[in-house]
């Protein structure tokens, strides 16, 4: 029914091999996220708590009727602070058909990036966490740090899933 | 003379019709036939077999037979002939419904579900495997005829005497092959003689449907019968020799003639009907195609005898003003609903803190949007409940087949079939309810001698009802079989080390059997007392948030009484504070509460403590420590006395916020399972609360059953 704003769409994005990524910011990093998985970015609010989750798993927020965890990167990356305030946001990110919210100290913009614009990510020998970084772009003054959120979501070892879900 | 095995399309080459799209009602249709076939023919009497009963169950069989050739699915075609040749000769009296037939008809509508199973996963039949069933069947009626030497109306009449037709039924451009009345079709064509060969094909010119038709009767009849139920201007009945190629010519498709007064109208309402049907579902269609036929019937004055008996099933269509709805549908429906509540309730605060008290406007509205809204909620809800029929048709089957089994009469009465329940419910409380049944059979009713013995009547009786109780639902199981025998529960609890005393009362002996793997049986049949009895049926209706209760008494019969809520999606609950976070408790499992004196506590070996209510100590579970709740400002005043799996606890609360309905979500669609957590709500304040698995926070906090240990996990687990 509505093929003509489609195809119009479909043609704009075929122009240019961009991707768009939205840059927000964790303590004083500038982490990027597929625009594609995220809902939507809302305020943070007060979460219920679950009971025997990790730290860096905050609770549960109610987004209209459904039920989605909130996680806090910045206690899972290790951030010696990670404060809430009024700026404090979460993005929901749709990803492996689940909705989890990810907490931000703030969102910056929404960044478009060509392939070769995406530096590959150093190799540290020490950081479990630098895995889940797919590369390293720039916007303006900032590094950008590409996450690749799908992998990190629905990894073990970050346990949102239970594990015959992941499998 | 049978063909390979055929996709259920038939009218081969370009052009031909697609009925695949309407399989999905050919499985419904038929699946309600064979019910309506099956019901009747367990309610027929051997001595004085119904004559409506018979008629119904000879329409059924009718009916399927037409669909099926239709559908190519010539086996059950077959088949249903049989049955209806078989029907025929019980009309006539030739032939006794003997407990026997009645088995054969039955395991017949088995058989025929489990081809249609078939037909619906691969799309194929198995030619051969209702061969051994159609040799029976042949066998039935060969025996009687030849008993009664009339001829069969399941064998072909002799060449000398039948004559082959070819009968085309055209319809103009744009009218499909469903605005046909094809069941009567065929059911009027099958009475006459034997269908054949039928093919449907769709062209530029229009339909033609085409079919061979082997019968004794003479040219005329069968077009007066076509003309009666189709009109004369899309019919053509021809000697099978003189029209040997099937091609439609322009000279047969005449279009429909409006001078004629008798079907003008008839004509008119199908083209309307015709093109309403094909911009819409297939659906939609069914309903289109059942209120033409009826309301063709109503202008057009049929004397045919088998009239009565097709009215009714008009009228049954007609009755059944329904549709058929994706249950996903529904659900999101209720999601919204639920949500527009929580909303509801948050503007409700807000007009509240802005003082709509003050404005008797505002307040009106707030109030008359609550009340709406409500409503609208329970509507909704309403729309996935079903009436618990549903569940009972299926009994007078199991408990023939099973006093067949076990050689005892017993007599099956359901009472409240219409009460309605969730769907959800329904299909869960199927397994219980079975087996509850079987176990009445096999334990509870005795053989018909020692019912004698015992100066009972030597039929026995079971019964189930069902009926509302305050918010929930009542069914009933009750036998007036041996009842539950106390000395040997208590005889074989000991024997696997339970904890019994001669004083219990019968109800604590009676809990007894909700053990796991309990079971008094002396040999394992096939019917029960494998042990995985009632303390599955004991679990399936407490994580259904129900209950079961059984009474019982030596000699004169058991009752077992499930009590159930209406609906799985709400919940009756307890909202309690505990270390500053909300939990819902569900109601179901709540014994009291109680704020314990100094004194009442006591510890144990120092460490784990009971509470004493009345004269009995009962373990306190320290709920912030099984929560994982950081040790708060949580002074753990009140004591909630909780009951599960036939033990009781008690929970240390802060604080009672009230009672309130809530509605259960998922906390596992976005996040995973979480021990303890039975699910997640959302609160009045937009704000999600964890409703508490009361049975695993007693499983985690208190010793393992007795007994429970020596089952393999999963055995305990399902």
């Amino acid at each position: 029914m509505h093929n003509s704003t489609l195809s119009s769409r479909a043609g704009a994005t075929a122009v240019t091999p961009t991707r768009e990524y939205l840059a927000f910011r964790l303590g004083d990093e500038v982490y990027a996220i597929d625009i594609l998985k995220v809902q939507e970015i809302r305020v943070f609010e007060a979460v219920t708590k679950l009971p025997g989750a990790p730290d860096y798993i905050k609770g549960v927020i109610n987004l209209r009727g459904l039920i989605a965890p909130v996680l806090d990167l910045r206690v899972k990356f290790g951030f010696k602070e990670a404060a809430y305030g009024p700026f404090t946001v979460v993005v929901v990110l749709y990803v492996h058909d689940r909705l989890v919210a990810v907490v931000a100290d703030a969102v910056i913009d929404v960044v478009a990036l060509t392939e070769d614009e995406i530096k590959p990510p150093p190799e540290f020998a020490t950081s479990v966490n630098v895995e889940y970084v797919m590369g390293l772009g720039a916007s303006g003054d900032h590094m950008l740090i590409l996450l690749d959120i799908e992998k990190l979501v629905s990894s073990q070892e970050l346990g949102l899933f239970d594990a015959e879900a992941t499998a | 003379m049978r063909k390979p095995p055929s996709r259920p399309t038939p009218g081969a080459g370009p052009g031909a019709v697609d009925l695949t799209r309407f399989l999905p009602m050919f499985f419904q249709e038929t699946e309600e036939h064979l019910a309506s076939m099956e019901g009747h023919l367990l309610r027929l009497d051997p001595r004085s077999p119904d004559a409506e009963a018979l008629h119904s169950i000879f329409r059924a069989a009718h009916s399927v037979k037409g669909n099926s050739t239709i559908f190519g699915a010539k086996p059950l075609a077959d088949v249903m002939h049989q049955i209806e040749s078989i029907l025929d000769q019980m009309r006539k009296e030739e032939l006794r419904p003997t407990s026997d037939v009645i088995s054969l008809l039955l395991e017949t509508c088995d058989a025929v579900r489990e081809e249609l199973r078939r037909l619906k996963d691969s799309g194929d039949t198995d030619q051969t495997a209702l061969q051994p069933l159609h040799e029976r069947l042949e066998r039935l009626t060969r025996a009687d005829t030849d008993h009664k030497s009339r001829p069969d109306p399941s064998i072909e009449p002799a060449a000398g005497r039948s004559e082959r037709f070819r009968v085309e039924v055209h319809l103009p451009p744009g009218q499909g092959i469903a605005t046909l009345p094809l069941a009567e079709l065929y059911a009027e064509l099958g009475a006459l003689g034997r269908i054949e060969d039928v093919q449907a094909s769709d062209g530029a010119a229009g339909t033609l449907l085409l079919l061979f038709l082997l019968t004794s009767e003479r040219h005329d009849t069968v077009r007066a019968k076509l003309v009666s139920l189709l009109g004369t201007n899309t019919v053509r009945v021809e000697h099978h020799e003189t029209a040997l190629q099937p091609a439609p010519d322009g000279d047969a498709i005449r279009p429909a003639h409006t001078g004629d007064t008798a079907f003008g109208l008839f004509s008119d309402e199908r083209s309307a009907l015709g093109s309403l049907g094909s911009s819409s579902s297939s659906i939609m269609r069914t309903t289109v195609f059942d209120s033409t036929t009826a309301g063709r019937r109503a202008v057009d004055h049929d004397s045919s005898p088998s009239m009565l008996g097709r009215r009714a099933t008009d009228r049954m269509f007609f009755d059944r003003s329904s549709i058929r709805v994706d249950v996903d549908k529904v659900d999101r429906l209720l999601n919204l609903a639920g949500e527009l509540v929580i909303a509801q309730s948050i503007l409700a605060e807000a007009a509240q803190r802005i003082g709509a008290a003050n404005d008797a406007g505002l307040r009106d509205s707030v109030a008359y949007v609550a009340r709406q809204t409500r409503e609208l909620q329970e509507a909704v809800m309403g729309i996935r409940l079903l009436p618990l029929d549903y569940l009972f048709s299926r009994l007078p089957r199991l408990v023939r087949d099973l006093a067949q089994k076990l050689a005892k009469d017993v007599e099956l009465v359901t009472q409240g079939g219409d009460t309605e329940l969730d769907k959800e419910m329904i299909e869960k409380l199927a397994d219980p309810l079975m087996h509850l049944v079987r176990n009445s059979l096999d334990h509870g009713i005795e053989s018909p001698q020692a019912r004698d013995a015992a100066g009972k009547r030597s039929r026995g009786t079971v019964q189930i009802r069902a009926s509302h109780q305050g918010g929930g639902i009542l069914v009933e199981v009750q036998d007036d079989g041996a009842g539950f025998d106390r000395d040997r529960i208590l005889r074989t609890a000991e024997r696997r080390r339970l904890a019994v005393h001669p004083d219990m009362t019968d109800e604590q002996v009676w809990q007894l059997a909700f053990a796991p793997g309990f079971s008094t049986a002396d040999a394992v049949s096939d019917v029960s007392g494998r042990g995985v009895g009632m303390d599955v049926v004991n679990r399936n209706i407490r994580a259904l948030g129900g209950s079961v209760e059984v009474r019982s008494k030596r000699g004169q019969g058991t009752t077992i009484a499930l009590r159930l809520p209406l609906t799985l999606a709400i919940l009756d609950g307890m909202s309690v504070e505990i270390g500053g976070e909300s939990f819902i408790l569900p109601l179901s499992f709540i014994a009291e509460a109680l704020v314990p004196q100094a004194g009442q506590v006591k510890s144990i070996t120092g460490g784990p403590r009971v509470v004493q209510v009345r004269d009995s100590y009962v373990p306190l579970l320290d709920l912030q420590a099984l929560l994982h709740i950081p040790e708060a400002s949580g002074e753990n005043g009140i004591a909630i006395v909780v009951e599960a799996d036939g033990r009781q606890a008690a929970l240390g609360v802060d604080r009672l916020l009230g009672q309130q309905q809530v509605v259960i979500k998922s906390l596992e669609a976005n996040y995973r399972h979480v021990p303890g957590i039975a699910g997640a709500t959302v609160l009045g304040s937009g704000r999600v609360a964890l409703i508490l698995d009361v049975s695993a926070l007693l499983r985690a906090g208190l010793a393992p059953i007795k007994g429970m240990e020596e089952l393999a996990p999963e055995a305990v687990e399902r």
